[in-house]
């Protein structure tokens, strides 16, 4: 009984780990998607750049996917 | 480009033996089930219930992949370094080349071990014993498996039982950091001062780093769980009957296109991503001026 919660409460644990995470890249990518749009607008030739620095706060998310592993695998 | 992305893709599709979905899933559930081309390749590729090449759906793929990208990133990030190294060289000379991008290198290996004594204390190089039969690599001294109750992380004093945690890769890890912040400090606090010694933090940015390029497993793995999940709800459908089955083939088109888009566009950002931020920010400095050739500008006249 107290193992299956355990079990239970490691995989809450790493679902809030990944979901959190990406709650908080969320709000980060959002400023920046829209300046990148915004330097879009201004000039077209930005546009590549401009989705690469979109996808720079992306880090965090995998950060999260890393203690989601580490929890489901080093503590079950 | 885009063609060589596909001639790549196919090759490791063949390695994961996935095709719109995965053939074999975990628990012992035939693809008819969850795959909408259901046995027809299976029978053709999968080899009979036998798990393709690599089976990178079930826990212990995962943890082998981790491991895999992980050294991936390890690997780039001293490359990385190396060329920063070769830069200063030339720049400055042997000595500053040493002080400055020598001691990341150190720190790199040292950081390096501590990543590889914690997954061998999780159990990655039990698992990956188990999946391939042959002892690898760890001739050091250390059996694959770890004693039993091994704390992963054993810090002194603090964890109960960190004598047992303690192996190889530990032990190598913590003269490397000596070396490292001893070289650290004789490049920095000349420079510095005192306060140059904070910058030593960077060294933790460099594990981030590291860690940063397991997006290259989480992406791939993204893409195989929606391609399972939308053959699911078309073969659920699908197995309703009647008019569900135009539903469940629009859902199946609709959702694999998606999926398709989504995984030409997301990896190769990624990937660009992993170049621009983690490996050319090692050894590239920006600066100059735009290459203008030297020739006459053509004003009036069209070149056919």
């Amino acid at each position: 009984m107290a193992i299956e919660l355990a079990k239970g409460l490691i995989a809450v644990g790493a679902g809030l780990a990944v979901g959190l995470a990406g709650i908080g890249a969320g709000l980060g990518e959002s400023g920046i998607g829209a300046a990148a749009v915004g330097a879009t607008a201004e000039d077209r030739g930005f546009f590549g750049l401009g989705i690469l620095f979109t996808v720079i706060p992306e880090t965090i998310v995998i950060f999260g996917l890393v203690i989601s592993f580490i929890l489901m695998f080093a503590f079950k | 480009m885009a063609l060589y992305s596909g001639i790549i893709s196919v090759i490791f599709g063949v390695i994961y033996g996935e095709c719109f979905g995965p053939f074999v899933l975990p628990g012992g559930r035939l693809p008819t089930e969850v795959h909408f081309i259901g046995g027809l390749l299976y029978n053709l590729y999968a080899f009979h219930n036998h798990h393709p090449i690599f089976d990178r759906v079930e826990a212990m793929g995962v943890k082998v992949l981790l491991l895999a990208t992980i050294v991936i990133g390890i690997f780039k990030i001293i490359w990385g370094f190396a060329i920063g190294f070769y830069n200063v060289v030339r720049e400055h000379g042997l000595k500053d080349a040493i002080l400055e991008k020598g001691s990341w290198i150190v720190g790199m290996l040292a950081l390096a071990c501590i990543i590889f004594g914690f997954c061998y204390n999780v159990g990655v190089f039990a698992d990956l014993y188990e999946f391939t039969g042959h002892h690898y690599g760890i001739s050091i001294g250390i059996p694959e498996h770890p004693p039993k109750g091994t704390p992963p992380l054993p810090i002194p004093y603090l964890v109960k039982g960190w004598e047992t945690g303690i192996n190889t890769f530990y032990a190598v890890a913590m003269p490397l950091f000596v070396i490292w912040f001893i070289l650290f400090l004789a490049g920095e606090v000349p420079k510095m001062g005192a306060m140059g010694a904070i910058l030593a933090v960077e060294l933790l940015t460099w594990f981030g780093q590291i860690l940063s390029y397991a997006r290259i497993l989480a992406i791939g793995l993204s893409s195989v769980y929606i391609a399972f999940v939308i053959n699911f709800i078309g073969v659920k459908l699908i197995g309703k009957g009647g008019a569900l089955i135009a539903v469940a083939i629009v859902i199946l088109l609709l959702g694999h296109t998606v999926n398709l888009i989504l995984g030409i566009l997301d990896p190769g950002l990624q990937s660009l991503r992993l170049h621009y931020v983690e490996f050319f920010t090692k050894f590239f400095e920006g600066g100059g001026r735009l290459f203008k050739p030297f020739g006459r500008v053509k004003r009036f006249i069209e070149e056919g």
